[in-house]
Protein backbone atom coordinates (compact mmCIF):
# COMPACT_ATOMS: atom_id res chain seq x y z
CA UNK A 1 0.00 0.00 0.00
CA UNK A 2 0.96 4.01 -0.51
CA UNK A 3 0.54 5.53 3.22
CA UNK A 4 0.77 9.32 3.31
CA UNK A 5 2.42 10.86 6.53
CA UNK A 6 0.62 14.30 6.72
CA UNK A 7 1.42 16.73 9.11
CA UNK A 8 -1.11 19.28 9.97
CA UNK A 9 -1.31 22.52 8.25
CA UNK A 10 0.05 26.13 10.10
CA UNK A 11 -2.21 26.77 12.46
CA UNK A 12 -2.91 29.57 15.00
CA UNK A 13 -1.57 30.07 18.19
CA UNK A 14 -2.79 29.32 21.10
CA UNK A 15 -3.83 32.24 24.18
CA UNK A 16 -2.67 31.22 27.42
CA UNK A 17 -5.84 29.07 28.88
CA UNK A 18 -6.75 27.72 25.38
CA UNK A 19 -7.81 24.34 24.76
CA UNK A 20 -4.26 23.42 22.16
CA UNK A 21 -6.91 20.90 20.83
CA UNK A 22 -9.09 23.94 19.90
CA UNK A 23 -6.61 25.79 17.75
CA UNK A 24 -7.38 26.65 13.93
CA UNK A 25 -5.49 26.93 10.77
CA UNK A 26 -4.19 30.08 10.11
CA UNK A 27 -5.05 31.85 7.02
CA UNK A 28 -1.18 31.18 6.25
CA UNK A 29 -1.33 27.39 6.81
CA UNK A 30 -4.12 27.20 4.67
CA UNK A 31 -3.62 28.78 1.92
CA UNK A 32 -0.04 26.39 1.88
CA UNK A 33 -1.94 23.61 2.42
CA UNK A 34 -4.43 23.93 -0.32
CA UNK A 35 -1.30 24.32 -3.15
CA UNK A 36 0.32 20.98 -1.19
CA UNK A 37 -3.33 19.32 -2.13
CA UNK A 38 -2.91 20.80 -5.70
CA UNK A 39 0.25 19.03 -5.67
CA UNK A 40 -1.10 15.99 -4.70
CA UNK A 41 -3.48 16.00 -7.40
CA UNK A 42 -0.99 16.67 -10.01
CA UNK A 43 0.80 13.65 -9.10
CA UNK A 44 -2.62 11.82 -9.71
CA UNK A 45 -3.03 11.11 -6.25
CA UNK A 46 -6.19 10.30 -5.50
CA UNK A 47 -6.97 8.61 -1.61
CA UNK A 48 -9.21 6.16 -0.66
CA UNK A 49 -9.18 6.59 3.30
CA UNK A 50 -7.67 9.78 4.97
CA UNK A 51 -7.50 8.60 8.93
CA UNK A 52 -7.15 11.80 10.87
CA UNK A 53 -7.09 13.21 14.44
CA UNK A 54 -9.77 14.65 16.37
CA UNK A 55 -8.40 18.23 16.74
CA UNK A 56 -9.10 20.67 14.92
CA UNK A 57 -5.96 21.97 12.79
CA UNK A 58 -5.56 18.15 11.70
CA UNK A 59 -9.93 17.82 10.97
CA UNK A 60 -9.24 21.16 9.13
CA UNK A 61 -6.23 19.55 6.95
CA UNK A 62 -8.27 16.57 6.33
CA UNK A 63 -11.32 18.93 5.19
CA UNK A 64 -9.01 20.52 2.53
CA UNK A 65 -7.75 16.99 1.54
CA UNK A 66 -11.42 15.98 0.62
CA UNK A 67 -11.02 17.16 -3.31
CA UNK A 68 -8.83 14.96 -3.77
CA UNK A 69 -10.39 11.38 -1.61
CA UNK A 70 -12.49 8.96 -3.42
CA UNK A 71 -13.19 7.12 -0.59
CA UNK A 72 -14.18 8.20 2.62
CA UNK A 73 -12.35 10.02 5.82
CA UNK A 74 -12.15 8.43 9.51
CA UNK A 75 -11.48 10.06 12.79
CA UNK A 76 -9.56 8.84 15.06
CA UNK A 77 -8.13 9.57 18.50
CA UNK A 78 -5.06 7.11 17.65
CA UNK A 79 -3.86 9.96 15.73
CA UNK A 80 -3.75 12.48 18.75
CA UNK A 81 -1.18 10.16 21.06
CA UNK A 82 2.13 8.33 20.59
CA UNK A 83 1.91 5.68 17.82
CA UNK A 84 0.82 1.96 19.07
CA UNK A 85 -0.43 -1.00 17.75
CA UNK A 86 -4.10 -0.05 17.76
CA UNK A 87 -2.97 2.92 14.66
CA UNK A 88 -0.90 0.10 13.01
CA UNK A 89 -3.95 -1.98 13.22
CA UNK A 90 -6.28 0.68 11.60
CA UNK A 91 -3.74 1.48 9.02
CA UNK A 92 -3.24 -2.02 7.84
CA UNK A 93 -7.27 -2.46 8.30
CA UNK A 94 -7.58 -0.01 5.21
CA UNK A 95 -10.78 0.01 4.48
CA UNK A 96 -12.01 -2.83 6.45
CA UNK A 97 -15.11 -1.74 8.20
CA UNK A 98 -16.23 -3.21 11.37
CA UNK A 99 -19.89 -4.03 10.75
CA UNK A 100 -18.58 -7.40 8.37
CA UNK A 101 -21.96 -6.42 6.47
CA UNK A 102 -20.48 -3.31 5.21
CA UNK A 103 -18.81 -3.42 1.79
CA UNK A 104 -15.10 -3.29 2.04
CA UNK A 105 -12.89 -0.45 0.73
CA UNK A 106 -9.72 -1.56 -1.10
CA UNK A 107 -7.65 0.77 0.43
CA UNK A 108 -4.65 0.84 -1.69
CA UNK A 109 -4.01 4.66 -0.93
CA UNK A 110 -4.21 5.95 2.32
CA UNK A 111 -3.50 9.37 4.46
CA UNK A 112 -2.69 10.02 8.11
CA UNK A 113 -3.10 13.51 9.15
CA UNK A 114 -1.67 14.08 12.44
CA UNK A 115 0.72 16.10 14.73
CA UNK A 116 4.30 16.48 15.71
CA UNK A 117 6.27 14.64 17.63
CA UNK A 118 3.85 11.16 17.05
CA UNK A 119 3.97 11.62 13.13
CA UNK A 120 7.62 11.55 13.27
CA UNK A 121 7.79 8.94 15.50
CA UNK A 122 5.76 6.89 13.51
CA UNK A 123 7.76 7.15 10.64
CA UNK A 124 10.63 6.35 12.24
CA UNK A 125 8.72 3.16 13.52
CA UNK A 126 7.59 2.08 10.21
CA UNK A 127 10.68 3.03 8.10
CA UNK A 128 13.51 2.51 10.90
CA UNK A 129 11.60 0.04 13.23
CA UNK A 130 12.71 2.57 16.12
CA UNK A 131 10.20 5.31 17.25
CA UNK A 132 13.02 6.18 19.43
CA UNK A 133 15.10 8.19 16.29
CA UNK A 134 12.30 10.48 15.04
CA UNK A 135 14.64 13.15 15.18
CA UNK A 136 16.22 12.26 12.08
CA UNK A 137 12.85 12.44 10.66
CA UNK A 138 11.35 15.45 10.80
CA UNK A 139 8.17 16.77 9.63
CA UNK A 140 7.24 20.18 9.04
CA UNK A 141 3.65 21.73 9.41
CA UNK A 142 2.05 20.88 6.17
CA UNK A 143 4.80 18.04 5.16
CA UNK A 144 3.72 14.81 3.32
CA UNK A 145 5.43 11.95 3.62
CA UNK A 146 5.28 9.27 1.27
CA UNK A 147 5.54 5.37 2.06
CA UNK A 148 5.61 1.90 0.52
CA UNK A 149 4.97 -1.12 1.90
CA UNK A 150 2.87 -3.06 4.80
CA UNK A 151 2.43 -0.92 7.87
CA UNK A 152 4.37 -2.73 10.23
CA UNK A 153 7.38 -1.54 12.06
CA UNK A 154 10.24 -1.40 9.98
CA UNK A 155 8.09 -2.91 6.99
CA UNK A 156 7.86 0.53 5.14
CA UNK A 157 10.54 2.49 2.86
CA UNK A 158 10.32 6.26 2.14
CA UNK A 159 9.17 7.16 -1.30
CA UNK A 160 9.17 10.91 -0.73
CA UNK A 161 9.31 13.52 1.98
CA UNK A 162 7.65 16.49 0.59
CA UNK A 163 7.81 20.11 2.66
CA UNK A 164 4.28 22.32 2.31
CA UNK A 165 7.31 24.97 1.19
CA UNK A 166 8.44 22.87 -1.76
CA UNK A 167 4.68 21.85 -3.06
CA UNK A 168 3.71 25.50 -3.10
CA UNK A 169 7.09 26.23 -4.99
CA UNK A 170 6.72 23.29 -7.37
CA UNK A 171 3.31 24.63 -7.88
CA UNK A 172 4.50 28.03 -9.01
CA UNK A 173 6.67 26.94 -11.48
CA UNK B 1 -23.38 31.69 15.16
CA UNK B 2 -24.58 27.97 15.42
CA UNK B 3 -22.88 25.85 18.25
CA UNK B 4 -22.72 22.18 18.13
CA UNK B 5 -24.28 22.43 21.91
CA UNK B 6 -26.73 20.78 22.87
CA UNK B 7 -27.05 18.09 20.63
CA UNK B 8 -23.49 16.95 21.23
CA UNK B 9 -24.17 16.83 24.76
CA UNK B 10 -26.94 14.72 23.85
CA UNK B 11 -24.77 12.48 21.90
CA UNK B 12 -22.19 11.81 24.62
CA UNK B 13 -24.88 10.85 27.08
CA UNK B 14 -26.80 8.31 25.11
CA UNK B 15 -23.42 6.93 24.12
CA UNK B 16 -23.24 5.71 27.64
CA UNK B 17 -26.84 4.78 28.13
CA UNK B 18 -26.40 2.85 24.48
CA UNK B 19 -23.42 0.71 26.03
CA UNK B 20 -25.11 -0.58 28.87
CA UNK B 21 -27.53 -1.56 26.56
CA UNK B 22 -30.79 -1.90 28.68
CA UNK B 23 -33.42 1.13 27.29
CA UNK B 24 -33.83 1.03 24.26
CA UNK B 25 -33.99 5.24 24.35
CA UNK B 26 -29.91 4.98 24.59
CA UNK B 27 -29.45 3.55 21.15
CA UNK B 28 -32.16 5.13 19.89
CA UNK B 29 -30.92 9.08 21.23
CA UNK B 30 -27.86 8.67 19.91
CA UNK B 31 -28.46 8.00 16.53
CA UNK B 32 -30.77 11.07 16.77
CA UNK B 33 -28.58 13.27 17.82
CA UNK B 34 -25.82 11.86 15.47
CA UNK B 35 -28.73 12.61 12.53
CA UNK B 36 -28.79 16.61 14.20
CA UNK B 37 -25.00 16.63 14.29
CA UNK B 38 -24.99 15.18 10.70
CA UNK B 39 -27.39 17.96 9.39
CA UNK B 40 -24.91 20.68 11.47
CA UNK B 41 -22.24 19.22 9.47
CA UNK B 42 -24.39 19.96 6.17
CA UNK B 43 -25.21 22.90 6.62
CA UNK B 44 -21.45 24.31 7.78
CA UNK B 45 -19.82 22.49 4.12
CA UNK B 46 -18.38 19.55 6.55
CA UNK B 47 -17.49 16.93 4.65
CA UNK B 48 -15.05 15.01 7.19
CA UNK B 49 -17.02 13.31 10.14
CA UNK B 50 -19.66 12.86 7.99
CA UNK B 51 -18.65 8.63 7.29
CA UNK B 52 -17.85 8.71 11.01
CA UNK B 53 -21.32 9.44 11.74
CA UNK B 54 -22.90 7.75 9.03
CA UNK B 55 -20.63 4.35 10.74
CA UNK B 56 -21.80 4.66 13.79
CA UNK B 57 -25.71 5.34 13.05
CA UNK B 58 -25.33 1.99 11.27
CA UNK B 59 -24.08 -0.28 13.83
CA UNK B 60 -26.25 1.18 15.82
CA UNK B 61 -29.12 1.06 13.06
CA UNK B 62 -29.35 -2.74 13.70
CA UNK B 63 -29.90 -2.57 17.82
CA UNK B 64 -32.26 -0.43 17.14
CA UNK B 65 -33.76 -2.28 14.21
CA UNK B 66 -34.14 -4.93 16.12
CA UNK B 67 -35.43 -3.23 18.98
CA UNK B 68 -38.35 -2.07 16.95
CA UNK B 69 -39.31 -5.43 16.06
CA UNK B 70 -38.75 -7.05 19.14
CA UNK B 71 -41.35 -4.04 20.46
CA UNK B 72 -43.83 -6.18 18.88
CA UNK B 73 -44.84 -9.51 20.09
CA UNK B 74 -44.53 -12.34 17.13
CA UNK B 75 -44.34 -15.64 18.47
CA UNK B 76 -41.59 -18.08 18.32
CA UNK B 77 -39.29 -19.40 16.98
CA UNK B 78 -39.34 -15.20 15.09
CA UNK B 79 -39.12 -13.68 18.48
CA UNK B 80 -35.93 -16.13 19.87
CA UNK B 81 -34.11 -15.64 16.63
CA UNK B 82 -34.52 -11.51 16.55
CA UNK B 83 -33.55 -11.59 20.34
CA UNK B 84 -30.42 -13.42 19.22
CA UNK B 85 -29.54 -11.58 16.56
CA UNK B 86 -30.03 -8.50 18.82
CA UNK B 87 -27.18 -9.78 21.33
CA UNK B 88 -24.65 -10.09 18.57
CA UNK B 89 -25.88 -6.27 17.20
CA UNK B 90 -25.29 -5.22 20.33
CA UNK B 91 -22.27 -6.53 21.19
CA UNK B 92 -20.55 -4.88 17.98
CA UNK B 93 -22.46 -1.88 19.14
CA UNK B 94 -19.94 -1.75 22.29
CA UNK B 95 -17.07 -2.65 20.55
CA UNK B 96 -17.73 0.61 18.46
CA UNK B 97 -18.88 2.66 20.96
CA UNK B 98 -15.24 1.57 22.79
CA UNK B 99 -13.31 1.91 19.53
CA UNK B 100 -10.72 5.00 18.84
CA UNK B 101 -12.63 6.50 16.29
CA UNK B 102 -15.75 6.94 18.33
CA UNK B 103 -13.96 8.52 21.31
CA UNK B 104 -11.83 10.45 18.15
CA UNK B 105 -15.78 11.83 17.04
CA UNK B 106 -16.97 12.84 20.17
CA UNK B 107 -13.67 14.49 20.71
CA UNK B 108 -13.56 16.28 17.18
CA UNK B 109 -17.09 17.64 17.81
CA UNK B 110 -15.69 19.32 20.75
CA UNK B 111 -13.50 21.73 18.87
CA UNK B 112 -15.58 22.76 15.91
CA UNK B 113 -16.32 26.14 15.92
CA UNK B 114 -20.17 27.18 15.32
CA UNK B 115 -21.46 27.64 12.12
CA UNK B 116 -21.77 31.43 10.52
CA UNK B 117 -25.32 31.81 9.73
CA UNK B 118 -24.89 33.22 6.65
CA UNK B 119 -23.31 30.64 4.57
CA UNK B 120 -25.75 27.77 6.56
CA UNK B 121 -28.85 29.53 5.81
CA UNK B 122 -27.96 29.11 2.08
CA UNK B 123 -27.20 25.42 2.54
CA UNK B 124 -30.55 25.02 4.22
CA UNK B 125 -32.05 26.37 0.77
CA UNK B 126 -30.24 23.44 -0.90
CA UNK B 127 -31.63 20.75 1.43
CA UNK B 128 -35.25 21.89 0.79
CA UNK B 129 -35.10 21.27 -3.01
CA UNK B 130 -33.28 17.88 -2.22
CA UNK B 131 -36.46 16.67 -0.81
CA UNK B 132 -38.81 17.74 -3.82
CA UNK B 133 -36.35 16.24 -5.94
CA UNK B 134 -36.28 13.01 -3.87
CA UNK B 135 -40.32 13.32 -3.41
CA UNK B 136 -40.33 13.27 -7.94
CA UNK B 137 -38.12 10.67 -7.85
CA UNK B 138 -40.34 8.26 -5.05
CA UNK B 139 -43.49 9.59 -7.67
CA UNK B 140 -42.03 8.54 -10.84
CA UNK B 141 -41.09 4.93 -9.21
CA UNK B 142 -44.55 3.65 -8.50
CA UNK B 143 -44.71 0.45 -9.57
CA UNK B 144 -40.65 -0.37 -9.53
CA UNK B 145 -38.32 -2.91 -7.23
CA UNK B 146 -36.86 -0.27 -5.57
CA UNK B 147 -39.65 2.32 -5.21
CA UNK B 148 -40.06 1.68 -1.19
CA UNK B 149 -36.16 2.41 -1.38
CA UNK B 150 -37.13 5.96 -3.27
CA UNK B 151 -39.94 6.58 -0.44
CA UNK B 152 -37.49 5.86 1.92
CA UNK B 153 -35.06 8.26 0.39
CA UNK B 154 -37.52 11.04 0.86
CA UNK B 155 -37.89 10.55 4.07
CA UNK B 156 -34.42 10.69 5.08
CA UNK B 157 -33.88 14.06 3.30
CA UNK B 158 -37.22 15.59 5.02
CA UNK B 159 -35.77 14.12 7.97
CA UNK B 160 -32.48 16.33 7.42
CA UNK B 161 -34.21 19.25 6.06
CA UNK B 162 -35.98 19.01 9.76
CA UNK B 163 -32.70 18.77 11.41
CA UNK B 164 -31.21 21.56 9.78
CA UNK B 165 -34.44 23.89 10.08
CA UNK B 166 -34.04 22.89 13.93
CA UNK B 167 -31.06 24.25 14.16
CA UNK B 168 -32.13 27.82 12.84
CA UNK B 169 -35.42 27.09 15.54
CA UNK B 170 -37.30 27.76 12.45
CA UNK B 171 -41.23 25.69 12.08
CA UNK B 172 -40.86 21.86 11.28
CA UNK B 173 -44.61 20.90 11.81
CA UNK B 174 -45.47 19.44 8.19
CA UNK B 175 -42.18 18.07 8.01
CA UNK B 176 -42.56 16.11 11.22
CA UNK B 177 -46.21 15.13 9.66
CA UNK B 178 -44.96 13.55 6.65
CA UNK B 179 -42.05 11.93 7.98
CA UNK B 180 -43.95 10.54 9.98
CA UNK B 181 -46.45 8.96 7.91
CA UNK B 182 -43.48 7.64 5.79
CA UNK B 183 -42.26 6.11 9.16
CA UNK B 184 -44.70 3.62 9.22
CA UNK B 185 -43.86 2.58 5.54
CA UNK B 186 -39.79 2.26 6.48
CA UNK B 187 -40.38 0.42 9.82
CA UNK B 188 -42.48 -2.27 7.65
CA UNK B 189 -40.32 -2.67 5.09
CA UNK B 190 -37.23 -3.19 7.76
CA UNK B 191 -39.72 -5.92 9.27
CA UNK B 192 -39.72 -7.20 5.73
CA UNK B 193 -35.95 -7.26 5.33
CA UNK B 194 -35.48 -9.06 8.49
CA UNK B 195 -38.15 -11.51 7.68
CA UNK B 196 -36.37 -13.01 4.41
CA UNK B 197 -32.99 -13.16 6.33
CA UNK B 198 -35.30 -15.73 8.55
CA UNK B 199 -33.48 -19.13 7.89
CA UNK B 200 -36.88 -21.22 7.75
CA UNK B 201 -39.89 -19.12 5.62
CA UNK B 202 -42.15 -21.95 6.15
CA UNK B 203 -42.32 -21.87 9.97
CA UNK B 204 -43.54 -17.70 9.65
CA UNK B 205 -45.36 -17.74 6.51
CA UNK B 206 -48.86 -16.26 8.08
CA UNK B 207 -46.31 -13.39 9.18
CA UNK B 208 -44.86 -13.50 6.24
CA UNK B 209 -47.91 -13.25 4.23
CA UNK B 210 -49.50 -10.17 6.63
CA UNK B 211 -46.62 -7.82 6.62
CA UNK B 212 -46.81 -7.95 2.62
CA UNK B 213 -50.40 -7.04 2.91
CA UNK B 214 -49.56 -3.90 5.77
CA UNK B 215 -46.63 -2.92 3.38
CA UNK B 216 -48.90 -2.61 0.65
CA UNK B 217 -51.18 -0.26 2.65
CA UNK B 218 -48.26 1.51 3.81
CA UNK B 219 -47.38 2.39 0.53
CA UNK B 220 -50.43 3.97 -0.60
CA UNK B 221 -50.76 5.72 2.47
CA UNK B 222 -47.03 7.18 1.77
CA UNK B 223 -48.36 8.16 -1.70
CA UNK B 224 -51.60 9.66 -0.53
CA UNK B 225 -49.55 12.04 2.19
CA UNK B 226 -46.82 12.91 0.08
CA UNK B 227 -49.65 14.31 -2.52
CA UNK B 228 -51.13 16.34 0.41
CA UNK B 229 -48.41 17.70 2.23
CA UNK B 230 -45.30 18.11 -0.95
CA UNK B 231 -46.74 21.97 -1.20
CA UNK B 232 -46.58 22.30 2.45
CA UNK B 233 -42.96 21.44 2.59
CA UNK B 234 -42.62 23.98 0.33
CA UNK B 235 -43.91 26.59 2.11
CA UNK B 236 -41.77 25.56 4.80
CA UNK B 237 -38.49 25.86 3.27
Amino acid sequence: MDLFLIRHAHAENAANGDNDAARPLSPKGRSRFEHVVEGLARLGIRFDLVLHSPWLRAVETAQLLMPIVRGESRVTASLAAAPGRALLAQLAGGGAPIDPRAPSIPAEKVAAVGHQPWLSELLAWLVLEDPDVADRLHMGKGAVAWLKGEPTPGGMRLHALFSAKSMASANDG
Amino acid sequence: MIPTQPWLEHLVVHVALARVGRDPEGVHQLRVASRRLGAWLHLGDWDVLQSDLRWLRRIAGAVRDLDVLLSERHGDPLDTWLARRRERAQAMLVETLDSPRTVGLQSAFETLPPLADASARANLERLGARVHRRGRRAEDSRGDSDEVEAWHDLRRALRQLRYAREWFELPTKPLRALQDELGELGDLALLWRQLREFPEPHAIRNVLDHSKERLAGALERARAAWKMHRDDVSAES
